[in-house]
């Protein structure tokens, strides 16, 4: 299938193979970097699913770990393969998905190849699963002395109380010392299946070329019937603020407003991206009085993330009065949801958005991240800068009325600890 | 693609890089000063005034605002060192005219050149938005601290070279920041607008005739000026330093400076890339394959040079008891390749990861920026290609003699506190 999209000026090629995997094939020409990203529909979040109807439960990280182990082959790592094609090659786990990428100058096809072969080749042994637990555990070791990620994660676990985007996507050292080599193939069998994938390719490449690449390297496999399960989850929030302390300069906040998850992943971005703007970009009254105050720093922003199960819209910025930058954002939604927007606001936010999209679209990477874990939702990111373009003032207002609720908000800081302070 | 260089008066060079492969265009201007003490702090505030309000857009808000408008447009003015050279930047990413349906490069542009040319005030900053952006610098300057790889090698890098010009953090330091005043900045910012080295570099999609006469008309405002170019002096260590900080941090982070005793304006620059590359610059480098895969010692184990100065940075973040098996592990690593160790596979890894890197700038505005920038600092080769050729010249052989001419100064560690002790 031949999309296009003339707003942007792209196309978009499509099909889906015999073993149900989708391919999607963006061509860039002119562009000399080409990137490919091969992903599968598991993530952080899975740690609970039925295989064929029996129950699995799985300690948290076991995602990440898969993620890991997949670059080990019975004859080393496949990065020497890719190295050696001039390739660069890597791998994230998100809460929802997986992926697997290389970008590439030269042998484009050739490393699409060791892509495809690599994900579809598992090798696990006893020995490889336990040396990757010291690499590992210094990977979540890392990440525990990164304020903005703990401030982020604590205030999931205080907006969520059930559902698995509360915990660590890399796990903890002792959740991922339960994992072993059985557990890691009755994961990989159950998700890495091409029907449960996508491969998305952008650059200067030839759409049938990549089906060629497609058709030699992609094994149809059993599927077995797979189902996810997420727990039920309250709209309630489980606390109203976190704290802890850390080694940083100055407390950290992230204010977290928990959403009612959409059903279109598209017109969700695109609503509450303008949403935020509206109310905490840094054109508003908000952060000129927060700024000139002195009570944050320039640092100031906003964001919103949604999965299955999950969303919530975040404000991040450092304040030595983080319960006053609260008060003062609370208060700011309140005179915005009884006076709300003006028509030239939201007309130039519009615009401001659909710019922003337009840079993206030089960039391969970051229209595959973008657009893949969009494909697993049902949406097509490639849309977006029309849904924004149609959006009207009272699609943002409606989502105004229900949403950013007071009683559903956290405030997670980190806060300087006693010796940074006894330093100074 | 061969940049295309004007210059616009002595002084004022435009560097263009014209594509319509792009849906964008940057647009950047550098003002380039020795890196000095006295200096550093106040450069690296005027950034941040230059930012908060000028003859149009009185505040903050009002330039945030005014970029929505322009589809938008980033624009981020900041302060960094390149070698021993300190460079305020201004620089904008804007969406093509032909999205935009109206002319956004001109207008962008005249964004860029009243932030940079019409501070409010006229022989002082006024007060109040200095003093708001003098604590807003200070909250930076001690925010080192919160990234902690990154404070790590500023910390190593502090200590390696302390007493010459590269030690000095570009962000500068709170006793300097207390001494400035509205005046004394202003005056600075005076020196800098006309005495500095400027380069403006435009890459994108846009017409040449567009971007010069933009340039024409900055350098109308700022004149002509003489640039001396100060060299670069760098010594070899007498003997290995360490230097340990301990704070309350869950990882150790392991950070080694080396000096390489390699010409780095010459084509010896090349060898000392492609040694860096073999040694630590990626998946196919022996920290990643020993340190990591082998031994399981960390997450990453990675180096990096510095071509300005000719150093060589290492690092990794480990678990404060394998401190000494760590920097035995990168020692290794290191007298490996001196020895000739290096095999095909780590070689051609090595090279064809930096071709590819090199190649893939040119699909990205700001890469190509990025690149060019650090060329023009290092007096190295202005075009991609010339420089892809001279990596591949590279012989095997070459880099084990370059192995042998790089010499560990510094080991530093932050360590976490009692109880964790190493």
């Amino acid at each position: 299938m031949i999309k296009t999209y003339p707003t942007i000026g792209e196309t978009l090629h499509s099909f889906e193979h015999a073993s149900g995997l989708r391919v999607f094939v963006l061509p860039k020409p002119g562009f000399g970097k080409s990137f490919a990203l091969f992903a599968t529909d598991f993530g952080s979040v899975n740690s609970n699913f039925t295989v064929d109807k029996m129950n699995v439960r799985v300690p948290d990280g076991v995602a990440h770990f898969l993620e890991h182990k997949l670059f080990e082959e019975e004859e080393g790592n496949v990065f020497e393969k890719f190295s050696s094609l001039g390739a660069s090659a890597n791998a994230y786990t998100s809460f929802d998905m997986t992926g697997y990428l290389f970008s590439a100058t030269a042998n484009v096809y050739e490393s699409l190849s060791v892509l495809i072969r690599f994900v579809q080749s598992p090798y696990f042994t006893e020995e490889n699963v336990e040396k990757e637990k010291g690499i590992i555990g210094q990977e979540i070791d890392m990440y525990r002395d990164d304020p903005s990620w703990n401030c982020f994660f604590n205030s999931l676990r205080s907006m969520y109380k059930n559902h698995p985007v509360r915990l660590d996507i890399a796990g903890t050292a002792e959740s991922i010392s339960k994992i072993d080599k059985t557990l890691l193939y009755q994961c990989y069998n159950a998700f890495y299946v091409p029907k449960n994938m996508i491969l998305f390719v952008a650059g200067d490449v030839d759409p049938e070329k990549i089906r060629t690449v497609v058709e030699e390297n992609v094994v149809d496999k059993y599927s077995p019937e797979v189902e996810k399960s997420l727990p039920e989850e309250p709209e309630d929030i489980v606390k109203t603020e976190v704290e802890a302390p850390f080694m940083v300069s100055r407390p950290m906040l992230t204010l977290s407003f928990k959403e009612r998850p959409m059903d279109d992943p598209v017109y969700a971005d695109a609503v509450y991206e303008v949403l935020g703007s509206l109310l905490f970009g840094k054109s508003t009254t908000l952060y000129k009085e927060l700024y000139e105050d002195n009570l944050i720093s320039d640092s100031f922003s906003y964001g919103y993330s949604a999965g299955r199960g999950y969303a919530f819209l975040q404000v991040d910025t450092e304040s030595d009065n983080p319960k006053l930058v609260r008060e003062k954002i609370l208060a700011h939604i309140e005179t915005v949801r009884k006076e709300g927007f003006s028509v030239s606001d939201f007309e130039r936010i519009k615009k401001s958005i659909f710019g922003s999209v337009i840079r993206v679209m030089d960039d391969a990477e970051k229209i595959g991240h973008a657009f893949v874990p969009m494909a697993f939702r049902g949406g097509d990111f490639l849309t977006y800068p029309d849904v924004v373009r149609n959006l009207s003032l009272s699609d943002v207002t409606h989502v105004l009325e229900k949403g950013l609720s007071a009683q559903k908000c956290v405030l997670s800081v980190v806060s300087p600890n006693q010796r940074r302070q006894n330093n100074e | 693609m061969d940049v295309q260089t004007k210059r616009i008066t002595e002084g004022i060079t435009l560097y263009m890089l014209p594509d319509d492969k792009f849906k964008n265009c940057m647009q950047g201007v550098y003002f380039t000063m020795p890196l000095r003490g006295e200096t550093a702090t106040g450069l690296a505030l005027l950034p941040k005034l230059l930012s908060a309000g000028n003859s149009r857009y009185t505040n903050r808000s009002q330039l945030h605002m005014q970029a929505e408008a322009f589809y938008g447009t980033l624009f981020k003015a900041s302060s960094g060192k390149a070698g021993e050279r300190q460079v305020v930047s201004f620089v904008t990413d804007c969406i093509a005219d032909r999205y935009a349906g109206e002319p956004l490069f001109d207008n962008v542009w005249a964004l860029l050149q009243t932030v940079i040319c019409e501070p409010r005030g006229t022989a002082a900053f006024e007060a109040d938005v200095f003093n708001r952006e003098k604590e807003t610098h200070r909250e930076d300057i001690r925010g080192a601290v919160n990234d902690k790889r990154r404070y790590a090698l500023l910390r190593c890098i502090e200590e390696m070279c302390k007493g010459e010009a590269y030690g000095i953090r570009a962000d500068g330091t709170e006793e300097e920041l207390d001494k400035l005043t509205p005046a004394s900045t202003f005056a600075l910012y005076q020196k800098m607008l006309h005495s500095a080295q400027v380069d403006i570099f435009v890459c994108g999609a846009f017409h040449t005739e567009q971007a010069i006469r933009c340039a024409d008309a900055l350098a109308s405002i700022l004149g002509p000026r003489q640039v001396v170019k100060d060299t670069l002096k760098s010594h070899l260590p007498q003997n290995v330093r360490y230097v340990e900080d301990r704070e309350p941090v869950q990882q150790g982070k392991l950070v080694i400076g080396y000096r390489a005793d390699v010409n780095t304006c010459s084509d010896d620059y090349y060898k000392l890339l492609v040694y860096n590359a073999v040694f630590g610059g990626g998946t196919s480098s022996k920290l990643f394959n020993n340190v990591r895969e082998k031994m399981s010692l960390c997450y990453y184990a990675s180096s990096q040079v510095d071509r300005a100065k000719g150093l060589i940075l290492a690092q990794s973040g480990i678990e404060f008891s394998n401190y000494s098996l760590a920097l035995d592990a990168i020692r290794t690593q290191q007298a490996e390749i001196a020895k000739g160790n290096v095999s095909e596979v780590e070689f051609a890894g090595a090279v064809q990861g930096l071709v590819n890197s090199l190649r893939s700038y040119k699909d990205s505005p700001s890469l190509l920026q990025g690149y060019y920038m650090r060329q023009l600092a290092a007096g190295g080769e202005m075009n991609i290609d010339a420089d892809i050729e001279k990596i591949l010249s590279v012989k095997p052989e070459q880099i084990v003699e370059t192995a042998r001419q790089i010499h560990m100064d510094t080991v530093y560690f932050l360590n976490g506190t009692e109880g964790d002790a190493k």
